[in-house]
């Protein structure tokens, strides 16, 4: 099997979801003849043509506007917002049309559409090229958030996300896009990963983790530290945010009795602490510490200047830190 | 600024320590790295010098009086900060604690431990308010962690979790309450102590009690071992390795009583260390006593030495085998140059040098005694470092110091680094270099005229050897003709306890045969 970066992930699943289905088509800016900014589009134009490969105007609400419309007519388009950071004038769109269509047209009506959205930091990207704005999406019903991990998941559950019959925001965290740590060896051909499951991706004893994106590489890192120490840490890759796979989160906890939840995003209000009543609310006499959270610190936004940047991102040795103080619990 | 003075991390498996002597008093102005108080660990003893330079404010923990690794024994303050920010609010206190560097994280989870931390507190939490005020959104958090700790198992700072304290020990988490409930416990009244912060009892505490309750309540049934073979099994652990390590286990007898144990707070492997019941009252009122009985109370090495003595039976299963060593080359050829070596080294020539050569040699060749059971069960832990413990009696009991890469010591060599732990030991001049690391331990109860010993296996090691005393014995010696005669030789015995886990009987018994080997043949000309 190819060895594949979470990028040529990406990238294989349109190609074989636009060869597969004459539906399937791509909008953003610079995705056409550039390629995608961060060239994840690359070829695609060559292949399907302008007409299933569209260079929009920089105007994400349109961007938005037109894949759900389209989407309505029966079409199955995958719409790439440059960075998820510029997806904010399209939220109008996606959260009030998109994720009620189903709903407020009593079922006549689906919204098959998929909003690509590179997220994340620690590149440097400062205010504007590195936020992490899936709990915003997660907290709507009717939207599916998938945030997946290896490359493996991005391609099973982008072509998921393709072949789902209501709006998917797909989120594919930047750092991670030629991450060599990430990287896997993957099947060439067609399969699925189903949205809505989480997967315990390293088993352990002592304490639970979960994470999903860069957070999830970093967890893993930090967990095979402590195993040397002597602590056992499970570490579950979420993979999908929303519908959120409960009992895979409730099984690791019941097994170890703590848990920790580590994102990237701001501490407050972030989906961490949805994970932490879930836990709290059906897991409760399983417990054998506080459940707790790392995050990204609440500030306005990711700081550009390098120092800041390390200072306001959780990273393995925050990480680590964190599930030694846990397990001492 | 107020600094938390805390019992530093002496040692891998240092607990608690016992404050020796306070070489400042409060009020006292005292210099960065200047020594500040001694403390007395069952491994070594410790000067800690001064984190910063500034006036002791606190003695919070008086001479003799022991605490755990961690725990608040004193504070410091910086005159300059205290006079820089002082201001109608203090009230003229004693401890103007108004530095904002301490994280508001901190703060919220700090307990009041005693007055003096209490009043801290409150004026910090009172400045870290003014601070947040002035913050449109409040103060930036990402987490409940504490950032500025860098790590507290290593002992690298001071650690800012509240100083362990026996306020843990009766609030239970809800799957604590649980089993409690499911299996009957009361756990107020078990005596128990847990291996959690602060000493509270964890859920793997529970499981570990009731396990040991229905261990001491059903009688194991006995059953053959099974067969032994010797299959060098390389990491990770091979599923017969794993079979013998489960029968084994489940053929060890309960060793010890609960009660004979100590707890241990092994804090950077929390789900591994037993949590036991204390010496409770009971256990000291309840054997019978006539009056004339006395308690004598456990200075640290012996607690140390028994917690680690129980850990180890409970941990290991021992297995035990014995060779016989015909010494006499040895002990002539010791004879015919130890003048020699006085006048040349200035050191009196033992047999122990000697044996540890042998074993440097026997390990050499069967490098899976000089390992480790991994303290998760994932696989066995090769050593490539070959440095033996060596057992040292002291006057209140003994320490096991390490001579460090002894495979890459002569004879001399071995003589010097001997003599020096030897001299150090009995000084309680050893650091914790010197005690650290050990990879296969030496014993020599022949010294005390022991002829054969059974000895417990120092932790994590995979095997301990003993050499006990050289006898003369009639032996039947065989000439190349096939002729019997009886003889009189200097023998030795060597036993060898292993933990099963790791090797088997027929390594074991390779090993010995090669140590025999060289005692027995070795060209010792050369080895001087």
């Amino acid at each position: 099997m190819p060895v594949k970066t979470v990028l040529e992930a990406v990238r294989d699943a349109l190609f074989e979801e636009m060869r597969r289905d004459e539906n399937v088509f791509v909008l953003g800016e610079d995705v056409g003849q550039r390629g995608g900014v961060f060239r994840v589009t690359d070829g695609l134009q060559k292949e399907f043509g302008e007409m299933r490969v569209l260079d929009t105007p920089l105007a994400e609400s349109a961007i938005a506007g037109v894949a759900i419309g389209a989407a309505v007519r029966g079409m199955r388009p995958v719409a790439e917002f440059q960075f998820a950071d510029f997806i904010h004038p399209a939220v109008e769109q996606i959260i009030d049309e998109a994720a009620r269509f189903r709903y407020r047209s009593n079922n006549t009506f689906s919204c098959p559409v998929v909003f690509r959205a590179p997220y994340g930091g620690g590149v440097q990207g400062g205010m504007y090229h590195s936020q992490s704005v899936e709990a915003m999406f997660a907290m709507w019903p009717g939207l599916k958030v998938v945030t997946p991990s290896f490359p493996y998941d991005y391609k099973g559950l982008l072509k998921a996300a393709i072949r789902d019959n209501d709006p998917v925001v797909f989120f594919e965290h930047k750092k991670t896009y030629s991450l060599p740590s990430a990287k896997q060896e993957i099947p060439a051909g067609d399969y699925i990963v189903p949205i809505g499951k989480a997967k315990v991706v390293k088993e352990g004893t002592n304490l639970s983790v979960f994470a999903y994106g860069m957070m999830l590489h970093q967890s893993l890192q930090a967990a095979r530290t402590l195993e040397q120490e002597g602590i056992s840490v499970e570490v579950v890759d979420l993979r999908t945010l929303r519908p959120l796979d409960r009992e895979t989160i409730l099984n690791s906890v019941k097994k170890t009795g703590r848990a920790l939840i580590v994102h990237e995003a701001n501490l407050f209000g972030g989906f961490g602490g949805e994970i932490a009543a879930i836990i709290g609310e059906e897991a409760f006499e399983w417990l054998d510490a506080p459940v707790r959270r790392l995050a990204g610190l609440d500030v306005p936004a990711m700081p550009f200047a390098l120092a800041l940047e390390e200072e306001f991102m959780p990273n393995p040795a925050k990480i680590a830190q964190g599930m030694r103080q846990l397990a001492a619990y | 600024m107020a600094t938390k003075i805390t019992l530093p991390q002496l040692g891998e498996s240092v607990h608690e320590g016992t404050i020796g002597k306070w070489l400042k008093q409060v009020g006292d102005t005292v210099e960065e790295y200047e020594p500040l108080v001694e403390i007395i660990t069952d491994k070594v003893n410790a000067e800690v010098p001064s984190p910063i330079s500034g006036t002791l404010s606190a003695i919070l923990v008086q001479e003799g009086e022991t605490v755990e690794v961690g725990a608040l024994i004193g504070e410091m303050t910086v005159v300059g900060a205290a006079n820089l920010v002082q201001s109608d609010k203090q009230d003229g206190s004693k401890n103007n604690s108004t530095s904002l560097e301490k994280p508001a994280i901190e703060a919220a989870f700090a307990v009041p431990t005693t007055p003096q931390a209490a009043q801290l507190n409150q004026q910090l939490d009172q400045q870290v308010e003014e601070v947040e005020a002035s913050f449109p959104n409040g103060r930036a958090s990402g987490g409940w962690y504490d950032e500025d700790e860098e790590d507290t198992f290593a002992g690298a700072s001071a650690p800012t979790q509240p100083a362990p304290q026996e306020h843990k020990k009766n609030r239970f988490t809800p799957s604590v309450r649980r089993l409690a409930e499911e299996h009957h416990l009361d756990l107020t009244k078990l005596g128990l102590r847990g291996s959690g912060l602060g000493g509270r009892i964890s859920r793997d505490d529970v499981l570990m009690y009731i396990e040991q309750q229905r261990k001491l309540r059903q009688p194991v049934p006995t059953r053959a071992l099974p067969k032994e073979t010797d299959q060098l099994a390389p990491p990770p652990v091979t599923p017969m390795h794993e079979q013998i390590a489960a029968n084994t286990l489940r053929e060890t007898p309960p060793v010890a009583s609960p009660k004979a144990a100590q707890p241990s707070t092994v804090r950077a492997a929390p789900r591994i260390t037993p949590a036991l019941p204390d010496f409770s009252e009971a256990a000291v009122t309840h054997s019978g006593s006539t009056g004339r009985d006395e308690l004598v109370p456990l200075t640290p090495m012996r607690r140390a030495i028994a917690e680690h003595m129980v850990r180890s039976v409970q941990t290991s299963p021992h297995a035990w085998t014995i060779v016989e060593v015909d010494m006499t080359r040895l002990v002539r050829h010791r004879a015919r140059v130890k003048e020699e070596f006085k006048r040349r080294e200035g050191l009196d020539l033992t047999y122990l040098p000697f044996m540890m050569l042998a074993v440097v040699e026997g390990l050499r060749q069967f490098p899976a005694l000089n390992a480790s059971w991994s303290p998760d069960g994932s696989g066995i832990i090769m050593k490539h470092d070959l440095n033996l413990s060596v057992a040292i009696d002291v006057p209140d009991g003994l320490v096991v110091p390490v001579i460090q890469k002894a495979d890459e010591k002569s004879l001399v060599g071995l003589t010097r680094a001997l003599n020096d732990l030897v001299n150090r030991a009995r000084n309680k001049k050893l650091t914790m270099a010197d005690v650290q690391g050990g990879t296969f331990t030496v014993n020599n109860p022949g010294a005390f005229g022991s002829v054969m010993s059974q000895p417990i296996i120092n932790q994590p090691q995979a095997a301990i050897i003993t050499m006990e005393a050289i006898v003369k014995r009639p032996v039947v010696m065989t000439d190349s003709e096939g002729n019997d005669t009886v003889v009189v030789r200097s023998m030795m015995n060597l036993c060898l306890s292993f933990d099963h886990r790791v090797v088997d009987g027929a390594t074991a018994g390779r090993f010995l045969q090669s140590v025999k080997k060289w005692l027995e043949s070795q060209d010792f000309g050369r080895a001087v």
